[in-house]
């Protein structure tokens, strides 16, 4: 084990695992930073028994997906299991975001898919893992996967193209009728 | 918003910043070199190549530049570098052809920089032309011990010629310096032309001297009245010789031709 493998590995996974962890505090960047520091931190310290060549992201992702179910037991709630954070967001996180109703619409629509489903599609659109590493990480077969995320983003596009033409609907019933000049 | 605008928003949205990713690397390489001191490596390897790579080319470009430009002479932060191959160039010079050659070049290159200051610095410097002059006389030395004549003559003639671009050099660069300068100048052209005819005298006067030590290698004593004889020298020279009646008891040989 050298040095220039673990920073490959941190280059690699660093993104992804700040993504993973970010859309599941409530997009709280400080907070996010100082799980994603941890996650890192216990990653180095079982540095010397990850196997590239057996896991190359489920290992890192598996060691977040249980800090982060921790981190929930010990200060929010305390049934958490780490399946659940898998999907953590879609109850609980996007209600936390100040953000515009876009976003809140997007997770609204995300919620309306099965877990399966979600998880393929933040694993794939939101976080940028490919199928081989989605593969290792789900232990499904890629070309499954592939169907599977290829449906489920087809379900989300109709969906948005509904909320659309209801954003469309309502910026139109709101607009007041013109005068007529007398 | 289309679902492919919003979703490309979320990520850019959960972007972690660079800095926060360069420190906590900071942070876990850091730990790294505590936690597995053994895989430590204070060096990565092809930051080590990249070094030595520049560290040789910023040597041999700053040696190149030292060595070539007239203008790194004493006190210039380079100016070490190019003593130190002027250094290494003449003791790897054996015969004394070779070394009075190198001493004429270190003259030459003396006078470049001074030259080079006095036009474009308008500076004047003594120390120089001093040292170049001593180049010479060091240069003057070693064509003392050179034994072939033909030689010798080639590289006074040389030293001579040096010696006239010297004083052609001094007298352009007079108008534009200080009358002290001038001064001292003159001085200078006036004691070197002393010390080089000198020199050259004393050469020239041993050129024409007839005998050089002769260890003779065959020897036969001849009866006087014989027909001469040709003896090998212990250089090799071939001399002709006839023997004289003993005079004072001492044996007396008569040189014909060498």
């Amino acid at each position: 084990m050298n040095k220039r493998d673990f920073k490959r590995f941190y280059d690699k996974n660093f993104e992804r695992i700040y993504r993973f962890v970010y859309f599941r505090v409530g997009a709280d960047h400080e907070l996010a930073e100082d799980l994603v520091s941890e996650i890192f931190l216990k990653a180095l310290e079982k540095f010397h028994t990850y196997d590239p060549k057996i896991s190359s992201a489920s290992w890192i992702y598996t060691i977040a997906k249980n800090h982060l179910a921790n981190f929930f037991r010990s200060k929010y709630f305390r049934d958490v299991e780490p399946l659940e954070v898998e999907v953590w967001w879609q109850d609980a996180t996007w209600e936390l975001i100040d953000g515009e109703r876009d976003k809140k619409a997007f997770f609204k629509m995300l919620g309306t898919l099965n877990e399966f489903e979600q998880k393929l599609v933040t694993l794939k659109y939101l976080e940028g893992y490919n199928y081989q590493e989605m593969s290792e990480m789900i232990g499904k077969p890629k070309v499954t996967l592939r169907v599977a995320t290829h449906r489920a983003i087809n379900k989300l596009k109709n969906l948005a193209q509904k909320y659309e033409l209801k954003e469309i609907n309502q910026k139109f019933k709101s607009r007041k009728p013109a005068g007529k000049k007398i | 918003m289309s679902l492919k605008k919003l979703i490309k928003n979320l990520k850019a949205e959960s972007r972690p910043e660079k800095k926060y990713k360069k420190a906590l690397w900071q942070h876990l390489d850091h730990k790294f070199d505590h936690m597995y001191p053994a895989a430590r490596r204070t060096v990565p390897r092809y930051a080590l190549v990249a070094a030595v790579v520049v560290f040789v080319l910023l040597g041999v470009g700053s040696g190149a530049y030292a060595y070539d430009s007239p203008g790194v002479i004493e006190g210039h932060p380079l100016h070490f570098i190019k003593e130190n191959i002027e250094n290494l160039e003449g003791k790897i010079k054996f015969s004394p052809e070779k070394k009075a050659e190198w001493h004429l070049k270190m003259q030459e290159r003396r006078l470049q920089e001074a030259e080079y200051y006095a036009r474009k610095k308008n500076e004047f410097r003594k120390q120089l032309l001093e040292r170049g002059i001593n180049e010479m006389g060091l240069s003057l030395e070693e064509m003392q011990r050179i034994s072939e004549k033909e030689q010798r003559q080639l590289m006074l003639q040389h030293l001579s010629d040096m010696e006239k671009a010297q004083i052609e050099m001094l007298q352009k660069i007079k108008p534009q310096l200080s009358q002290y300068s001038q001064q001292v100048i003159e001085q200078m052209i006036a004691e070197q032309t002393r010390r080089m005819h000198e020199r050259v005298g004393m050469l020239a006067e041993e050129d024409q001297k007839p005998f050089e030590p002769i260890r003779m290698r065959r020897f036969r004593i001849l009866p006087a009245g014989m027909p001469p004889i040709e003896i090998e020298s212990s250089s090799g020279t071939i001399i002709t010789a006839e023997m004289l009646p003993p005079g004072n008891g001492d044996m007396q040989i008569r040189l014909i031709s060498y």
